[in-house]
């Protein structure tokens, strides 16, 4: 038998969904723990994930991430969108029948709306997204009081470009913002409809009062220090979630998170791998655990002034050979994890890991390296570079991120083992952000990356993106890496396919370049209550839940 | 007592200025550029929309004006907007402090009422069992730190027992004050902050009773065949509680900064939080109230401290 009630899920096929034969029951909560209270809650100007966390049930892009894949998908539209020949026109079909929570319908000026509100915004970081339509730099400036370049009827969006911008088209689906504002609610704190530069949408009550959602939920209160709380949108177009409120608590920090998992006060958490033998022992908990958009790296700064031999691509070899990797990811993440060779995560689907070098521990290779690049062993076991000093150099990263400070240790015994002597230094994260800032000033660098669904490495790797602020702080240079990284923007050929090539091309040349000593990416480590039905995270399913108006709570 | 108290209010001034003198010094001569925060994360701030707000501010005004527009400003108690939760300081700071009273004043009554007797009854055991036992606990008690002591009892009671909650000041979908949800919720940080006044006040108490008990006017009342519980209430412990009054002189601050952790490590929405995610956030403007607000706290409790004193002590009066 299988389940037919009103919205009743169709059950998935894996861990801690419900048996075919089990009815699901409406009603009850579901708690999230944050680390913080939102900023906002309205995506224009979000930046960071707690205000995301709130808003992205509220607001829907026209299309979403694919929750196995990471490719575009159909969301308010019915399927990704459709691309002309020559890239520069994207057309979206929409759904039936599309309402506001407050009994509006949905229309393409609520999507030409949100694009206008970003350009006009003073404090968004979201343009890049956008600003490639035609017409929307002329509206950002006031010349015009509408983007020319969006068109709508009650089915279709219709937005042109002035130039091919691949990642842009996994952006535009979100009007840039990520979600799409109720414009008739929003029309009343700021009229789109004006040339008039000095006001825009960044200050007004509603950013922190949602008046109507297109998402499973709708907001009811928000108590700072305490908690949001949603409630369910009964117009929700996927159905109308079968629990009743969704609550987003504040918690002092990761451990408060976890210790609210162990007591069944918060419904589901991602754990850190140190937290995962005690959480395991926990059985009213299931658990789910899935490759992550991230990766943890030693930097070497090629530009360092102090190490000048860093900018030698066999001595960064050496370094990444005299370090145990495989060993790193038994010990700082116990396994969970994969080791890492290149940019791209293996989950990406623009990763292609052949002809990718895997760097083992070998200590002899690793010294011949540094001999075929100048360097003389000196009578005190350490080498000596060319111009003659000792090969000493600095490793920093930020106190308190355990995993960082254990690589930091392991780093100095092993470098030592092949003739470099490191100098540990701890700082804070914000130190450690200013200090790596583009410049000479510093040599190796612990740290990580968390990357869009949309594979664009541009600004960590392009040659042009070293100025103050910028993130290719290694001084990494090489022309086909920016020949692949500006085909993998600009195409024109947007194709998945090309895409993966030209990702595969900076891959290639990245693993045998290393600039960075590529670690490991952690997997991300999930644990829910037994009792919460349908819950089944995705690796990219991550910032909304896919299925939440299935999810239910078993009594 | 009246021209007592407008004494000890007019001393204050000065005390008062200098502190919002040096609270508006640090932050316009901090490297911290106001402006620079406010707008931080916005990519195409134009120098002409910078200026403006400098000039919005007020801070392209000389030094000394834009000290005066600070007095004016406290004395409004506008201390701005946050740059984090872009809402009015003070109404935040409002929402906050009914939160952390609840704590301090019950975490202080807590350890009045199990401190002063403590140290009583030591005094009167001297070199008894019960003296040995309320000093050592007293002195364990004070070298336990209260945050290690808050943790333990998250871990213990809340995480492995299940005894208390660990943290918040309700379950979710209960919104109560006086009820038992919210008592249960307030034992666990109300006792770990009570903590150290419940190991300092036995300390304080035992040597100055032991000292007053030894007084002639003691011995006088008992010659005089009145009742021991009399002497000890009427005699001893109004005359032994000087060293409390100081303790307590700062108790406001000292409890209400205690609780920048104790806040943290239970989950609690007060003041100290507020200060603690404003400093890590760093949400300027929240911080010089908190400051401000601290300071002008620890000039009250001061007074009223002097005014204590007075009470306890009518010699201080002459003075």
């Amino acid at each position: 038998m299988v389940a037919v009630a009103c919205g009743a899920p169709t059950p998935p096929s894996s861990g801690g969904s419900p048996v075919a034969s089990e009815q699901p029951v409406p009603g009850g909560r579901i708690v999230e723990g944050s680390t913080g209270d939102p900023k906002t809650m309205q995506p224009v100007i979000s930046t960071d994930t707690t205000s995301s966390g709130v808003w992205s049930w509220l607001y829907f892009g026209l299309t979403r991430v694919n929750r196995d894949t990471g490719e575009t998908e159909g969301n308010l539209a019915v399927d990704a969108p459709k691309l002309s020949a020559d890239g520069l026109t994207v057309t979206y079909t929409l759904r039936d029948n599309l309402v506001w929570s407050d009994g509006t319908p949905f229309t393409g000026e609520d999507y030409k709306y949100t694009v206008e509100a970003v350009m006009r915004s003073k404090k968004t970081v979201r343009k890049s997204a956008v600003n490639t339509i035609v017409g929307a730099k002329d509206y950002e400036a006031g010349k015009t009081d509408s983007i020319s370049g969006i068109t709508y009827d009650a089915k279709t969006i219709t937005i042109k470009l002035e130039k091919v911008f691949c990642p842009a088209i996994a952006g535009l689906g979100g009007g840039g913002a990520g979600g799409i504002l109720p414009s008739k609610a929003f029309k009343t704190v700021w009229d789109n409809k004006s040339t008039d530069t000095s006001k825009n949408i960044d200050d007004n009550p509603l950013n922190m009062n949602p008046p109507a959602s297109m998402g499973p939920f709708v907001f009811k209160e928000f108590k700072p220090g305490v908690q949001v709380t949603l409630t369910k949108n009964p117009k929700y177009f996927r159905g109308e979630p079968l629990i009743d409120e969704y609550v987003i608590k504040n918690y002092a920090d990761a451990t408060a998170v976890k210790n609210a998992l162990l007591t069944g006060e918060v419904s589901f958490a991602g754990i850190e791998a140190k937290d995962y033998d005690e959480v395991k022992k926990n059985d009213s908990l299931k658990f789910f655990q899935f490759k992550s958009l991230g990766y943890t790296y030693i930097g070497w700064n090629a530009k360092g002034a102090k190490a000048p031999w860093l900018a030698n691509k066999q001595v960064r070899q050496a370094l990444w050979y005299g370090i145990n990797v495989d060993a790193i990811v038994q010990k700082i993440v116990f396994g969970l994890g994969t080791k890492a060779l290149a940019h791209n995560p293996p989950v990406s689907w623009a990763y292609d890991g052949s002809g990718l070098t895997d760097y083992k521990l070998d200590v002899a290779k690793a010294k011949s390296l540094l001999e075929q690049a100048g360097a003389k062993m000196g009578s005190d076991g350490v080498y000596r570079w060319s111009d003659g000093s000792p090969m000493k150099m600095r490793i920093e990263t930020n106190q308190g991120n355990n995993a960082r400070e254990t690589i930091l240790q392991l780093a100095q015994e092993q470098y030592k083992a092949i003739g470099i002597t490191i100098d540990p230094v701890l700082e804070s994260f914000n130190q450690l952000l200013d200090r790596t800032d583009p410049g000479p000033d510093f040599e190796g660098f612990i740290i990580g990356w968390s990357l869009g669904a949309d594979p664009d490495p541009y600004s960590i790797w392009h040659s042009s993106q070293q100025g103050k602020g910028q993130f290719n702080n290694v001084g990494y240079s090489n022309p086909a890496v920016d020949k692949a990284l500006e085909d993998n923007r600009n195409g024109p050929d947007c194709s998945k396919d090309a895409r993966r090539k030209a990702n595969h091309a900076v891959d290639l040349n990245l693993n045998q370049d290393a600039p960075y000593t590529f670690l490991y990416s952690a997997d991300v480590l999930r644990f829910a209550q037994k009792d919460i039905q349908s819950f089944d995270p995705k690796p990219f399913s991550t910032a909304s839940a896919w299925n939440i108006e299935k999810w239910w709570i078993k009594k | 007592m009246g021209r007592f108290i407008a004494r000890r209010l007019v001393q204050a001034v000065p005390t008062l200025f200098g502190i919002l003198l040096l609270t508006f010094l640090l932050s316009r001569l901090s490297p911290a550029d106001p402006v620079k925060l406010m707008v931080a994360g916005n990519f195409d701030i134009t120098p002409e929309d910078r200026a403006v707000l400098y000039h919005d501010l007020g801070l392209d005004d000389p030094l000394p004006i834009q000290f005066v527009h600070f007095l004016g400003d406290v004395a409004r108690l506008n201390f701005g907007n946050s740059f984090y939760y872009h809402r009015p300081v003070v109404e935040l700071i409002g929402e906050r402090i009914p939160n952390s009273l609840q704590l301090s004043l019950l975490s202080l009554l807590l350890a009045l009422a199990i401190g002063v007797p403590l140290g009583v009854i030591a005094a009167y055991n001297r070199g008894k069992l019960a003296d040995h036992v309320i000093r050592i606990t007293s002195v364990a008690g004070h070298a336990v730190p209260t945050f290690w002591f808050g943790l333990l009892f998250v871990t213990i009671l809340g995480v492995q027992l299940r005894w208390f909650p660990i943290g918040s000041m309700n379950v979710v979908g209960v919104d109560c004050v006086f009820c038992w949800d919210r008592l249960w919720h307030i034992v666990g940080p109300v006792i770990t902050l009570s903590l150290t006044g419940i190991a300092a006040y036995p300390r304080y108490l035992r040597t100055e009773v032991l000292e007053i008990i030894r007084q002639d006017y003691v011995r006088t009342a008992q010659s005089k065949g009145l009742r021991d519980r009399s002497i000890a209430v009427g005699h001893v412990l109004r005359n032994s509680l000087i060293p409390v009054v100081t303790l307590l002189g700062g108790i406001l601050t000292i409890i209400l900064g205690g609780s920048v952790v104790i806040e943290r490590v239970f989950n609690w929405p007060g003041l100290g939080r507020l200060l603690f995610d404003g400093l890590v956030n760093k949400d300027y403007p929240m911080v010089q109230a908190s400051v401000i607000i601290g300071a002008l706290l620890l000039l009250v409790s001061y007074i009223l401290r002097d005014i204590a004193y007075a009470w306890v002590d009518p010699r201080i009066k002459v003075r």
